[in-house]
């Protein structure tokens, strides 16, 4: 985009000082027709008027030039209101915030799914990053002074009364700022991404963003949502319906850059300080050209500080901030388990996208970090695919770098085999015939005793995780897996049918992008056959995962199935119905100083009504064979049970628990005591007739 | 009694399942003879290599039972382990084949069998029997695959002197042999070393010292103290390979494989150990106790 | 099990875990599902390569780190063992540390010192108290290497053989031509003989329907049990103490399996010497054997297999 047109400049200068084209006029001592030249861009001022408008505005010398303008201050900001429709109709609530059950990890994945979708065309990778910021006291006061908190309160207080959903979370959020004195922001940054670029009212990506809803700009052919649906999850994090924008522009817009700032709030319809409300909400610059209006302002650094929205360098990006973040599900509820449910979403959606072959950089960069009152209390965590997912991780890696195999011969081989995508034609595309895409499906052995083994998920270009799917009807005896299925240009964008199976695929996508399947959109748009083709697609790499993982060699000889499994030798069979016979259930001991052990036995009985005799052995552990025993110096019955004249125990009928001890005659020992293990048994007393 | 014709040109192997059908009691008590021509049908010779050879074990036991007859048979075990061992050459894997001692015992030499095993008639037994076990059984029992495994694990590499000095305490067989902790060579020839000095000299003692290592062995892992050197599979193949020109010398000793040997430093390593477990082990029995 | 141990030192206890990540046949790897984690099975045989001389086994060992250093423990180091009773063979390697703390090695087992199947473990020692070489923890469960399977997947069960009763080859089965099925529990390995001259046998126990299939192989299990059971029983010996010993290999499997069925109110160890004893006063008679059955009976699953069969043959005759 061009630099700005002087006159473009000059109107939007004079607009911002209250300043009429008259004025002017008078104050440079033109007429006021050439200052209406200058403005409709029909003429441009000598040089010496530029200075004389510069001195007059209050710009630095040079301004005019570079087309540059001091950034508004937070005094100039304002909140304009919507007033309700006059037709009385009333909207409570944001129907896109409630097209999604969301919680924390559906937020980390909507916010990065854009941000990758609006991911600069080079080699760097999209930065993002998570800061959880629990503010409270002078640092509260100030934030909330300089989004004008006063103007906007007694809206929310309005709009809390509503005795439905969006009315609670308001009072809760209100209740919970009040009572606690604490306020939790979360800020979701991107860099090397494109910025919320384009006018403000007109298409484009800011009035995507901030004014429209359930509007999906698709940009990329990859494109997932590009702050569609997506963006609605932003708001339902806040519980108070209310996110602040930051952006720092890949494209000028008014010639302009860095610090596009913008505020919106989320409310129901509300009656409130003498007038009846729609409910949203914008907080920036007034446009006089559209009444009460406000617009994005171009900010100072001072106020992206004080709103808690200063941006690292000059990278563009969008920063939202959520003021009053929760987790909409309630499962997180403080800043810990925020702070892993983040990592946690972010890991198991976007570990693909952050795995690179090696000398390279990543698709993503994510890390998510915790403050109280800006000072970190959880250090900033990049999140590595290789700790979160380690064993799709190598799998994908074995696959970036051209290094899986056909058969394996170690267990850290990465098997690749393909999964065939018939793509039917688009129905715009008239009589075309179908392409054929291979998808790839690696296997890899997973060794780290995951949370859920064995499991299936899939991906396409972006390297979002898809979908996560198990896998049923395994063969017998597999050992752990995980299973990364890539298709269209996850591929290869030159893979043959890459391109036609992302758009398909895209197509299959249901909103929230979890699934391929039959959706309205693939039927309208694909010429007949599309649903089964997907169909066969899903069963297809389930096949293919079980026929990877089948043994490669035929049992032999083993004689039939039914009778060998009645025959195992391995293992002792756990005998059924619990406790049949005494045990010695607890013991602890020492060695004294002439190398006796003195011993204490908790013994555990099944129920009976009859006493049991035992006997208590001594006996030393071996490396094999038989172990030698030692005799008792003395023994003490010490509960439920008494000593026999025979050196038995006598335990009580009906008991469940006894205990005894014991001094080990030393003379009796195999071997020193501390040389060895020793272990307590009972042993049954034989009632011999001799 | 002599070979004669009888003897077959090659060893073999028979089952155990077969073995038994003939291990009838007049045949454990020595008064009917083996059916030769029935056992002859349920072997499987071996191939056709010198070391599988019969005749030289024949005679061997032959020379054996002429050497200490009208002795106490239990000192034949150790001239005959070593010889016997460096005679049938052939690795672990082929000497647990139990085929293979059934088919000494019961097809080459019952003779042996009885003459080394049988125990004295007394007026309660008047026609005693041998056990079974000694016939076919486990390897510590079996009468030929105990001298064959003594010599394997006692031997120190080509040095057969250790056997000899293990085989001449029947404990050895009845008590050490049947133990893991053997599987360890510094170990056993630490107790070597012990028998040797004259400390552990009869079977109580060597069974009290075999007792207290295993128990130890319960908490210490000795092979961690006294690494012993990796197996040579190829010095004990070449050894194997030999046995077509090797003749064994009954008066001298032979040689075993050169596959790996322990050396001073490591049963120094563990003596002092062994010496203490000794120290503390209770040996029951104070009086000298007769070998078996 | 070890709830009635005492440690006259601190040890860690059997809290390591071992995983074989390849495995060579003379350099040569092997397929990835000729080792299986969940069986801790290595299966070694491979028809293409009959004769291999060594298996090189690369093996890593994790152990619990936080509590290995908050120990009182000096020195430590990680051996893996690998020992086989029938060829009274063992071999142990001392593995190195790996900066993620694990330990690594390659366990090599020479063919010629083994023979059918071998056990893998792992052993942490270290010096406590001043006591060099102690074991200090071990690998919860050990790995089985298997010199004769084909596949980790084959469960250590009693060996199967289809064959002609007739057959000339198999002269001791040559006088139960007309029997469906035989057991033999002598030697080494036991096994169970299915006549393939029995009509139909092998072709209902392989295909047939379910139930009757099941039902027969409960059958023949039973007897199965039952014939190791008795030939294990004869091969339990006294020690010199006049307790008992397990008998070695299979007969000890079997009688584990048994026993607590059998004396279900006596431990392992006095079921053991109870039979014993039975054995050797001669009182084998008809309690024990009523209890025997009742053990080959769940051993075998006899109640649910013919349970299954006959409810099928009734719903069968009812429609």
């Amino acid at each position: 985009m061009d630099t700005e047109s002087f006159g473009d400049w000059l109107g939007r200068q004079l607009r911002r000082q209250g300043m009429s084209q008259a004025e002017l006029a008078t104050q440079i001592n033109v007429t006021r027709a050439a200052v209406s030249a200058w403005v409709t861009n029909r003429a441009e001022p000598q040089m010496n008027k530029i200075q004389l408008i510069e001195s007059v505005l209050g710009l630095s010398s040079g301004s005019v030039v570079s087309r540059q303008e001091p950034g508004t201050s937070a005094e100039a900001l304002t909140w304009y209101h919507r007033p309700a429709h006059d037709d009385g109709g009333r909207e409570f609530g944001n129907a896109a915030a409630f097209a999604f059950d969301s919680d924390l990890s559906v937020l980390a994945r909507e916010a990065t799914q854009n941000s990758m979708d609006e991911r600069l065309e080079n080699d760097e990778p999209v930065r993002v990053r998570h800061i959880l910021d629990e503010i409270e006291g002078e640092r509260l006061y100030d934030f909330l002074e300089a989004l004008r908190w006063n103007e906007i309160e007694p809206h929310v207080d309005a709009a809390a009364l509503a005795d439905n959903k969006v009315g609670r979370i308001l009072a809760d959020g209100l209740k919970g700022l009040r009572q606690t004195g604490r306020l939790l922001l979360l800020r979701i940054d991107d860099y090397n991404a494109a910025g919320l670029t384009g006018p403000d009212y007109d298409d484009g990506r800011f009035a995507a963003v901030t004014r429209r809803q359930l509007e999906s700009r698709k940009q990329g052919e990859g494109a997932g949502g590009s702050y569609g649906l997506g963006k609605a999850t932003f708001w339902a994090t806040s519980r108070l319906g209310f996110v602040l924008i930051n952006s720092t522009l890949s494209e000028p817009h008014q010639g302009r850059t860095a610090n596009r700032m913008f505020g919106r709030l989320e409310l129901p319809w509300h009656r409130a300080v003498g007038g009846e409300w729609s409910g949203p909400a914008w907080f920036g610059e007034p446009d006089p050209e559209r009444g009460n209006v406000t617009r994005s302002w171009w900010g100072d650094d001072e106020t992206a500080e004080r709103l808690l929205l200063k941006r690292d360098g000059s990278a563009p990006g969008t920063s939202f901030l959520i003021i009053g973040a929760h987790d909409p599900s309630g499962d997180a509820d403080d800043l810990e388990s925020m702070h892993e449910a983040l990592v946690k979403g972010l890991a198991s959606s976007f570990w693909a996208a952050m795995v690179a072959p090696s000398q390279q950089r990543p698709m993503l960069e994510a890390s998510v970090v915790a403050r109280r009152n800006g000072v970190v209390v959880i250090p900033e965590e990049r999140i590595d695919p290789d700790v979160h997912e380690p064993t799709r991780s190598r799998a994908l890696r074995a696959f970036l770098e051209g290094r899986t195999v056909s058969e394996p011969t170690t267990r850290d081989d990465v098997v690749q085999v393909s999964v065939p995508l018939q793509v039917p034609p688009l129905k715009s595309a008239g009589k075309a015939p179908a392409v054929t895409h291979d998808a790839v499906l690696l296997l890899a052995q997973d060794d780290t005793t995951p949370r859920r083994p064995s499991r299936l998920v899939c991906m396409r270009s972006s390297r979002m995780v898809v979908m996560d799917r198990g896998v049923p009807d395994l063969p017998i005896g597999v050992d752990p897996f995980q299973a990364v299925l890539l298709a269209g240009e996850a591929v290869g964008v030159d893979a043959p049918g890459a391109k036609e199976a992302e758009q398909f695929l895209r197509t299959a996508e249901p909103p929230e992008h979890n699934d391929w399947k039959r959706t309205d959109d693939l039927v309208t748009s694909y010429a007949r056959g599309a649903a089964s083709s997907i169909r066969n697609f899903r069963a297809a790499m389930l096949e293919e995962v079980r026929r990877a993982l089948r043994p490669s060699e035929q049992q032999n000889g083993d004689g039939p199935a039914s009778l060998t499994g009645l025959l195992d030798l391995g293992g002792s069979r756990s005998q059924g119905g619990g406790l049949r016979y005494p045990v010695v259930d607890d013991v602890e001991g020492n060695i004294d100083a002439d190398g006796a052990w003195h011993v204490r036995a908790e013994v555990r009985l099944p129920a009976k009504d009859d006493a049991w005799l035992l006997t208590p052995v001594l006996r030393f552990a071996t490396r094999s064979g038989p172990k030698p025993e030692a005799r008792w110096a003395q023994l003490v019955p010490e509960s439920h049970c008494e000593l026999t004249a025979e050196g038995a125990l006598l335990f009580a009928a009906g008991a469940r628990k006894a205990a005894f001890s014991g001094i080990s005659d030393v003379s009796s020992h195999p071997v020193a005591a501390r040389m060895a293990i020793a272990e307590i048994d009972l042993q049954h007393v034989k009632e011999s007739a001799e | 009694m002599t070979a004669g014709s009888q003897t077959p040109y090659l060893l073999g192997l028979l089952s155990e399942r077969d073995a038994t059908r003939y291990l009838t009691t007049p045949v454990l008590q020595g008064v009917e003879r083996m059916p030769r021509l029935a056992l002859d049908k349920a072997c499987t010779p071996l191939d056709d290599e010198s070391r599988w050879e019969a005749g030289p074990v024949r005679e061997l036991i032959d020379e054996a039972m002429e050497r200490f007859d009208g002795e106490k048979t239990t000192q034949a075990d150790a001239w005959l382990a070593p010889r016997l061992h460096a005679m049938m050459r052939m690795n672990r894997r082929e000497a647990a084949d139990s085929r293979r001692w059934n088919f000494l015992a019961l097809r080459l030499a019952p003779d042996y069998v009885l003459w080394r095993n049988s125990p004295k008639a007394t007026k309660r037994n008047p026609v005693p029997q041998v056990n079974r076990a000694h016939f076919v059984g486990p390897y510590h029992k079996q009468t030929f695959s105990r001298l064959w495994w003594a010599a394997e694990l006692f031997r120190n590499g080509p040095d057969y002197g250790p056997v000899e000095v293990a085989c001449g305490n029947q404990e050895s067989f009845n008590t050490v042999l049947r133990l893991e902790i053997i599987y360890h060579q510094a170990t056993a020839q630490t107790m070597i070393k012990l028998m040797q000095e004259g400390a552990v000299r009869k079977g109580r003692p060597l069974n009290g010292l075999a007792k207290a290592i295993n128990s130890a062995g319960s908490t210490l892992l000795f092979d961690v103290l006294a690494p012993d050197p990796p197996w040579d599979g190829r010095a004990h193949d070449m050894w194997v390979k030999d046995a077509a020109s090797a003749f064994v010398q009954y008066d001298a000793l032979p040689e075993g494989p050169d596959d790996g040997s322990v050396t001073d430093r490591d049963v120094d390593a563990l003596l002092p150990l062994f010496r203490e477990l000794f120290a503390t082990a209770d040996i029951r029995g104070e009086k000298p106790a007769e070998s078996e | 099990m070890s709830r009635n141990r005492l440690f006259p030192y601190p040890v860690l206890g059997d809290v390591c875990t071992m995983q074989v990540s390849e495995v060579r046949l003379d350099g040569v790897p092997l397929t990835v599902d000729m080792a299986s984690d969940r069986n801790k099975m290595v299966a070694l045989h491979h028809t293409e390569r009959q004769g291999w001389e060594v298996a090189r086994l690369a093996v890593r060992v994790h152990a619990p780190l936080s509590d290995l250093e908050a120990g009182p423990w000096q020195d430590v180091t990680c051996v893996a063992i690998l020992s086989e009773r029938r060829t009274n063979a063992r071999t142990v390697t001392r593995l190195r540390r790996e900066p993620d703390g694990s330990w690594a090695g390659a366990v090599l087992l020479e063919r010629s010192r083994h023979l059918k199947r071998a056990d893998l473990s792992a052993h942490l020692v270290a010096t406590v108290e001043g006591v060099q070489g102690r074991m200090i923890g071990a690998t919860q469960a050990s790995w089985t290497v298997d010199l004769q399977a084909s596949s980790a997947d084959q469960p250590n069960t009693v060996e199967i053989v289809v064959v002609d009763f007739a057959d000339v080859a198999y002269p001791h089965l040559n006088g139960y031509k007309t029997d469906p099925w035989m057991v033999d529990a002598t030697g080494d390995e036991p096994t169970v003989y299915l006549n393939s001259r029995f009509d139909g046998l092998t072709k209902l126990l392989d295909s047939g329907e379910r139930a009757a299939r099941e039902n027969l192989s409960a059958q023949i299990a039973a007897d199965a049990w039952t014939a190791l059971f008795n030939a294990a029983v004869y091969a339990t010996d006294m020690s010199e103490e006049g307790r008992p010993e397990w008998p070695e290999g299979w007969r000890g499997s079997v009688m584990q399996k048994l026993l607590p069925d059998i004396f279900p109110e006596l431990s392992p160890e006095d079921g053991l010497l109870e039979l014993v004893s039975r054995r050797v006063d001669g009182e084998g008679g008809g309690e024990l054997q009523s209890a025997l059955m009742h053990a080959v009976t769940r051993q075998a699953a006899v109640p649910r297999r013919l349970g299954g069969f006959i409810r099928a043959t009734n719903r069968k005759e009812g429609s």
